[in-house]
């Protein structure tokens, strides 16, 4: 499902942040992508995203080499790919509901289906009750959680995450982490970048080490997520 | 791969790319057990309720996708128009400057559309030929050519006017009477007035040439000739009436330009947020052709306003002057085509105006 091949991306002020990485992600797989804050985790899920794009090498999402996606295609490639970002990027001048609705509506779904839809996703971040709230009156948790919902609200096929239980007590991270494993197992593809090594080593997925820029473990790819 | 998607085939491809892309992404397409099992809880039944639309994408049906499309335009049309009327000084500037700007052209060109109607006014072009006698002629001499000009059966009617009474004319009406007093003798010749029968403009011009042949005529004097300059300055205004509306839409087309530019600059995080989740350009770009719409639409129908209101300031005044000439004629309101003009006009050059400035900006914001 992912694949990067020689993967290196140097920023124009000659930083370098990722190093000739290799990696594969088999469909429906679930893994963490560890490390130090700077050693490339956002780097290397902006890519898969294209929001930005490597210096050299191969990336490979869903069957498509990103390089030769034009650039009509990259909505259809970033509404398979569900992003919590690490900085929430909501809006506020919305609602809650609004904010969730969005991927919704860009894809062209079903107003009727709207609704339900955002209500199921906010529902299972346990939000339901602050739809018509504005996100700013809410706290850095319930942020991180109406970002999670907006993320998996349209169902992608591919869910990215960055650092999604930064802000969460534990009990909560568990109970979102156990939502993406719910998830992974009806056949999403998760990656998860996250330096909570205490809940990755609890979860026991596949890790994914990164250390400036270079991959240190590649870990194995679980038996019975091999296509 | 990329070079045989380019190309006149370039739109299909496209969509059929965008097809496949959301088509073969997984084996196990939906997860609908899962979300069943967590709304239920909130929602009891509606959940159960089967999924249409988009559960599956790609599977809206066509009527589907029409009303969803309607929908979404009547969203974006409306949340444009309130984002609007959440700035109501800054909106009511930019709508004063769009409808004043409409208003110069839209102004003259009514100005011109009334000239001519003047010019085409067969009451204003039946012609009057005023002949100048020489000073020699007697006043009974020109009593006898008025006899004989009424015999001419291009002629309708034929008044003398001595020099006497053309001094007593002009003192009363020229308010120089003073000055006048100051000479010792009468400057005035004596004049006959003599008015065509037929007034078109080649029998007058007939006419003209029979007249100027006759004994003891100085000088002749069509009164039509004033038409003739009206003409030639409905044709300059004409020009200057182009060259203005092209100024004057390229002034508007960058004053929604910019406006749109700064709305754009004011939402850049959205519009980065809405591509991040995969919104394309089209579906960012609509909203801001829709504040462009409402701009052009007011500043439309502002100018209409402007130009009734100078209507009514002017169409007294100019039923008067029309009176000294003798016209009935009557200065004509906007009528129901230049009202539709105008506001389709506006409109649309809202719209043009927002999609040349924020195409591209919206384009360079690539997350």
């Amino acid at each position: 499902m992912i694949i990067f091949e020689n993967v290196s991306k140097r920023f124009p002020n000659g930083h370098v942040g990722l190093e000739n990485i290799n990696l594969h992600m088999a469909r429906g797989e679930m893994a963490f992508l560890t490390g130090h804050s700077g050693a490339g985790k956002s780097t290397l899920l902006k890519l898969i995203m294209l929001m930005d794009r490597p210096s050299n090498g191969q990336v490979q999402v869903g069957g498509y080499r990103l390089s030769q996606l034009r650039r009509g295609q990259i909505p259809a490639l970033r509404r398979n790919i569900g992003v919590v970002f690490q900085d929430h990027q909501l809006l506020f001048d919305r609602s809650v509901f609004d904010n969730v609705a969005i991927p919704l509506m860009v894809a062209g779904f079903d107003f009727d289906d709207i609704g339900r839809r955002v209500r199921a996703a906010l529902d299972m971040v346990g939000l339901l009750d602050r739809e018509k709230l504005n996100p700013l009156s809410l706290s850095g948790g319930e942020r991180q959680r109406v970002g999670i919902a907006r993320a998996l609200v349209n169902r992608p096929a591919v869910l990215l995450a960055d650092e999604p239980t930064g802000n969460l007590d534990p009990d909560l991270s568990a109970d979102i982490m156990k939502r993406f494993e719910h998830f992974n197992q009806a056949g999403v593809t998760v990656l998860i970048a996250t330096h909570d090594l205490d809940l990755v080593q609890r979860m026991g997925h596949r890790t994914i080490r990164l250390e400036r820029g270079r991959l240190v473990t590649a870990g194995a790819t679980t038996g019975e997520a091999v296509e | 791969m990329s070079q045989d998607r380019t190309g006149p085939r370039r739109n299909e491809m496209g969509r059929e790319g965008k097809k496949s892309a959301v088509t073969t992404w997984r084996k196990t397409p939906h997860v609908d057990a899962a979300a069943a099992r967590t709304s239920s809880k909130s929602q009891g039944k509606k959940a159960e309720a089967p999924r249409k639309g988009a559960a599956k994408n790609g599977k809206v049906s066509e009527a589907g996708r029409w009303s969803n499309l309607w929908r979404l335009h009547r969203q974006f049309g409306r949340e444009s128009l309130q984002r609007l009327l959440a700035t109501p000084a800054a909106s009511l500037m930019t709508v004063l400057v769009l409808g004043i700007a409409l208003a110069l052209p839209a102004a003259l060109s009514l100005t011109l559309e009334n000239l001519k109607t003047v010019a085409g006014n067969s009451n204003v072009t039946s012609a009057r030929i005023s002949l100048y006698l020489e000073n020699q002629v007697s006043e009974k001499d020109a009593r006898r050519m008025r006899e004989d000009l009424l015999k001419d059966s291009g002629i309708a009617a034929a008044v003398y006017i001595s020099p006497t009474q053309g001094l007593a004319e002009f003192e009363k009406y020229s308010g120089l009477g003073d000055a006048l007093r100051l000479l010792d003798s009468n400057p005035l010749p004596g004049v006959i007035e003599v008015e065509a029968s037929d007034s078109s403009p080649l029998a007058v011009s007939n006419l003209q040439n029979r007249l100027k042949r006759v004994d003891g005529v100085a000088e002749l004097r069509v009164d039509s000739e004033w038409l003739k300059k009206l003409n030639a300055i409905v044709t300059l205004g004409d020009r200057i009436l182009t060259g203005l509306s092209v100024l004057i839409c390229l002034a508007v087309l960058l004053v929604v330009g910019n406006t749109i530019r700064l709305l754009v600059v004011n939402r850049r995080d959205e519009i980065r947020v809405i591509k991040l989740v995969g919104g394309s350009d089209g579906f960012v770009l609509l909203p801001f052709l829709y504040s462009g719409f409402w701009y052009g639409l007011a500043g439309g129908v502002l100018c209409w306003l402007i130009v009734a209101c100078l209507w009514l300031a002017v169409s007294g005044p100019a039923s008067d002057l029309a009176t000294l000439y003798q016209s009935t004629f009557r200065p004509e309101f906007p009528g129901l085509n230049m009202t539709l003009l105008l506001i389709g006009g506006g409109a649309f050059m809202g719209v043009s105006g927002a999609l040349l400035s924020s195409w591209r900006q919206l384009r360079d914001i690539d997350p």
